[in-house]
């Protein structure tokens, strides 16, 4: 059979990488409208320190991961929302908790590999539970997100704009770091947090280049981030070396062919 | 339907504890195009936020289209001082107005030719229909700034509001979004406020002035407000207004503002 | 026809022999050590894969990709460490659910026999070793059990290897008895508690080995016990190494004190009993001043 498909550990790579893919796509795509990047970065990191502190009182790692991204989403979130001051209170989350995880670790006196093996991440040991889980909290962001698209994308461009018709900007900003929370602490466990962009933010920034509307972008965004965990999978299986690496990898030269190519796929007025 | 598009009567404002206007009469009628001046800090801002309702009247009485303001937010277009978020730049003009459309709605938006339709129409309303098809990043100031009106038109208004949409523009592109507010008014009876920092080139278009200055504000036509005696009383201060080759230059009565004025008829060295 | 009947035999021949050789039991390792062991129970009739076999990898760290997962979703017997040592496998194992698997897990065979800290490199000591090769023969043979002797066979050949270490280990205790040992990690605990030494500095280790920051206090006490001749020994990782276990590696140096490197696990082709052995030569050669 195809792709190894036979196995259980790779029909759940690329069941739940599909879904954290899908997810991430249009989560990722308004993490660049709202330049919340950095946010994303601080969310897939904070998870170490709550998967340390989760083994040293003998809980499952992944419980803590879950619990320190979102109180750390709610964190960012009551910490500023201009850009300049919002860098600085997401600096100030990401410091504490990862002290706290360093400490955390100090403190456990036996081997903390699952704690740091989070930072990793592990595509092809995905438990049926674990897949579940993932496909089950993508499903729930897709539809909070569409519950909250239209809002959400005149926000996005246009915070005055949508203050002016009465779009409730501040909560919905809130409940956006949370879903990202939700999104990033499925992908974390799987992508690992040091290559979480590969699927975060790499497909959305090379759609952003070649479509010229926030749903054509999405669209693009998703068929990128699926092309991408396939490919990655696949070639992992095929040729060896980390699925991850060449989750980066791929996403890496797509983006380079997007940024090179997208602007002469199109013919341009002259300025 | 009432005549008055604005009614106030002694508006006052605060931000905070600072009082950021009081004993604001307004009477402003239907389709009227309404230049706001007055110096920074004057609270130019802050009424046009207070008409949509963002900012809290604390004293006085204010109807906007006959209704509280807040009521009517659907009614109003709002186009706030400054640019678009540069990570949208690359999103199509159409695709940026169709953004607008019902922004304040949940859900996704599954009637997606509607919305674009109604943003083609917008567009050509605010003169910009053959920008629909190019990406943000490639129009000039004065077409973008014609893109964000068609934003603010997109869900057809009966009022609309102007935050500086002169700032930064050359004499070309200043002339062409006042004849768009000018042919808005005439030709759909919108009823317009436009903030601006100099009076001047609003002259030959706007119906009525709002002058505000000091934590007060006058509204009359320009003869009527734009005088000695109204504009010292404002200002708390001796002012004058010196008429020059059919341009008026508002400064104390000795020296200058320099943010009253791009320039000083008494000085030689500026221009 | 004599000749087709003699190609027809020797044809059926080797489809016999290829038959009885085709089926032995495929086994995956998670670290080298336990594939020797393995090895050296089943013989001829295990095909054993040791996953982490390259001495350069940090066991603790290391990311499977999918031919190990499919070696693991494959194989009839698993055999690891357990206590997190090697959490990687644990996932594999979740992902790839096989009911008719058998997974041999050392720790988990010796309870009993965990240091308090759970310190993870239960492959030091060689009751553990012991009982996972008993516990593998058993295995082996319920699924192979016309080869049934020959894997009781081998696990007395096993046992009777570990003699010369225990002779070893007899020596040293004998030559250096009640040392204060201190080191870079807590890989060589269960020898130490063997040798029935005294491991000083353990948060050191401890954090060393969890890849966070000791605390000053805790170095300063540590480069303390060396210069003061605290301790008579001074175990590091081989296979793991950081600038700051190389400077206390270099001032144990320096202050004279016996330095030996220990591994991880069994380099790959060298039988577990010789290894401990060859480990315990290099501890007794630099107990008794011969410099490497």
């Amino acid at each position: 059979m195809i792709l190894g498909l036979e196995y259980a550990f790779m029909r759940h790579a690329v069941f739940a990488g599909s879904a954290i893919a899908l997810v991430s796509a249009p989560m990722g795509y308004f993490v660049l409208l709202r330049r919340q990047a950095f946010a994303a970065h601080a969310l897939s990191h904070v998870g170490f320190a709550g998967a340390a502190g989760a083994i040293l009182l003998s809980l499952s790692p992944y419980l803590g991961l879950f619990a320190f991204t979102l109180a750390s989403a709610v964190g960012l979130a009551l910490l500023g929302s201009r850009v300049g001051e919002r860098d600085v209170g997401i600096g100030m989350v990401l410091m504490f908790a990862l002290g706290l995880g360093v400490l955390f670790l100090n403190l456990y006196t036996a081997n903390a590999a699952a704690a740091i093996g989070i930072l990793f991440g592990s595509i092809v040991g995905i438990s049926s539970t674990q897949m579940w889980l993932s496909a089950g909290v993508a499903l729930g962001v897709l539809v909070v997100l569409a519950l909250i698209y239209r809002p959400l994308r005149l926000a996005s461009l246009d915070q005055d704009a949508a203050r002016g018709r009465g779009v409730p900007v501040g909560a919905l900003g809130v409940v956006f770091v949370l879903l990202l929370a939700l999104a990033v602490s499925i992908s974390v466990p799987v992508i690992g947090a040091l290559l979480i962009f590969s699927l975060l933010i790499g497909p959305p920034a090379a759609a952003r280049v070649l479509a010229r509307s926030v749903e054509g972008g999405l669209l693009l965004a998703a068929l990128i981030g699926l092309a991408e965990t396939w490919g990655g999978i696949a070639a992992s299986y095929y040729i060896g070396y980390p699925a991850s690496t060449w989750i980066a990898g791929i996403s890496f030269l797509i983006y380079l062919l997007a940024a090179w190519g997208g602007p002469r796929l199109r013919p341009r007025a002259a300025r | 339907m009432t005549k008055w598009a604005i009614e106030a009567h002694a508006l006052g404002c605060r931000l905070g504890a600072r009082p950021v206007f009081s004993q604001l009469d307004l009477a402003v009628p239907r389709g009227a195009l309404v230049g706001v001046l007055g110096p920074n800090g004057a609270g130019k801002t802050t009424l046009l936020r207070c008409l949509l309702g963002l900012a809290r009247r604390t004293e006085g009485r204010l109807e906007v289209l006959g209704r509280d303001p807040g009521a009517v937010r659907a009614s109003i277009g709002y186009v706030s001082q400054g640019e678009p978020p540069e990570m949208s730049l690359h999103l199509s003009a159409v695709a940026s107005v169709a953004a607008a459309f019902q922004g304040e709605r949940w859900g996704f938006p599954l009637h997606r030719r509607r919305e674009r339709n109604h943003a083609l129409e917008a567009l050509e309303a605010a003169e910009a229909g053959a920008l629909a098809q190019r990406p943000l990043g490639e129009l000039s100031g004065g077409q973008r700034q014609r893109v964000r009106i068609a934003q603010a038109l997109v869900n057809a208004p009966q009022l609309l509001l102007l935050d500086e949409p002169l700032a930064s523009l050359d004499q070309g592109g200043q002339q062409a979004v006042l004849r768009l507010a000018k042919r808005l008014c005439l030709d759909r009876g919108i009823t317009v406020l436009m903030s601006a920092h100099d009076l001047n080139p609003l002259l030959e278009y706007i119906d009525l002035v709002l002058y505000m200055a000091n934590g007060q504000g006058r509204l009359g036509s320009v003869d009527d407000v734009v005088r000695e005696d109204v504009l010292s009383a404002l200002y708390g201060l001796p002012m004058r207004a010196t008429r020059v080759d059919g341009r008026i230059f508002v400064h104390p009565d000795r020296g200058f503002i320099p943010e009253l004025t791009d320039c000083c008829p008494h000085c030689e060295g500026c221009k | 026809m004599r000749a087709s009947r003699r190609i027809l035999a020797l044809f059926l021949f080797l489809l016999v022999a290829r038959g009885a050789q085709a089926a032995p039991i495929a086994v995956v390792a998670a670290e080298s050590t336990y594939g020797e062991i393995a090895q050296a129970i089943g013989g001829p009739y295990v095909a054993v894969r040791s996953i982490i076999a390259s001495p350069r990898i940090d066991p603790h760290l290391f990311e499977a990709m999918p031919s190990v997962a499919v070696a693991v979703a494959r194989a009839q017997v698993v055999v690891m460490n357990g206590l997190g040592y090697d959490a990687w496998m644990q996932k594999l194992l979740l992902a790839s659910p096989n009911p008719r698997r058998q997974v041999v897990v050392a720790a988990d065979l010796a309870s009993n026999l965990i240091m308090s800290d759970r310190n993870p490199h239960v492959f030091y000591d060689l009751r553990v070793a012991l009982i996972t090769a008993a516990r593998l023969a058993a295995v082996f043979a319920g699924l192979d059990p016309a080869h049934a002797a020959q894997f009781r066979a081998n696990l007395a050949a096993f046992s009777q290897q570990l003699l010369p270490v225990y002779g070893q280990i007899e020596a040293i205790i004998a030559a250096h008895p009640n040392l204060a040992v201190t080191g870079t990690e807590p890989v060589f605990g269960y020898m130490l508690r063997t040798l029935g030494y005294r491991a000083v500095n353990r948060r050191v280790q401890q954090n060393v080995m969890n890849d966070t920051q000791p605390s000053p206090q805790e170095v300063v006490a540590f480069e303390r016990s060396l210069r003061t001749h605290a301790v008579g020994l001074f175990v590091y990782n081989a296979q793991v190494q950081s600038p700051l276990t190389q400077r206390l590696t270099a001032l144990a140096r320096e202050a004279h004190i016996p330095v030996v490197g220990v591994a991880e696990f069994a380099p790959p082709g060298l039988p577990y009993p010789q290894w401990q052995l060859a480990t315990l030569r290099l501890l007794a050669a630099a107990l008794n001043g011969v410099r490497p």
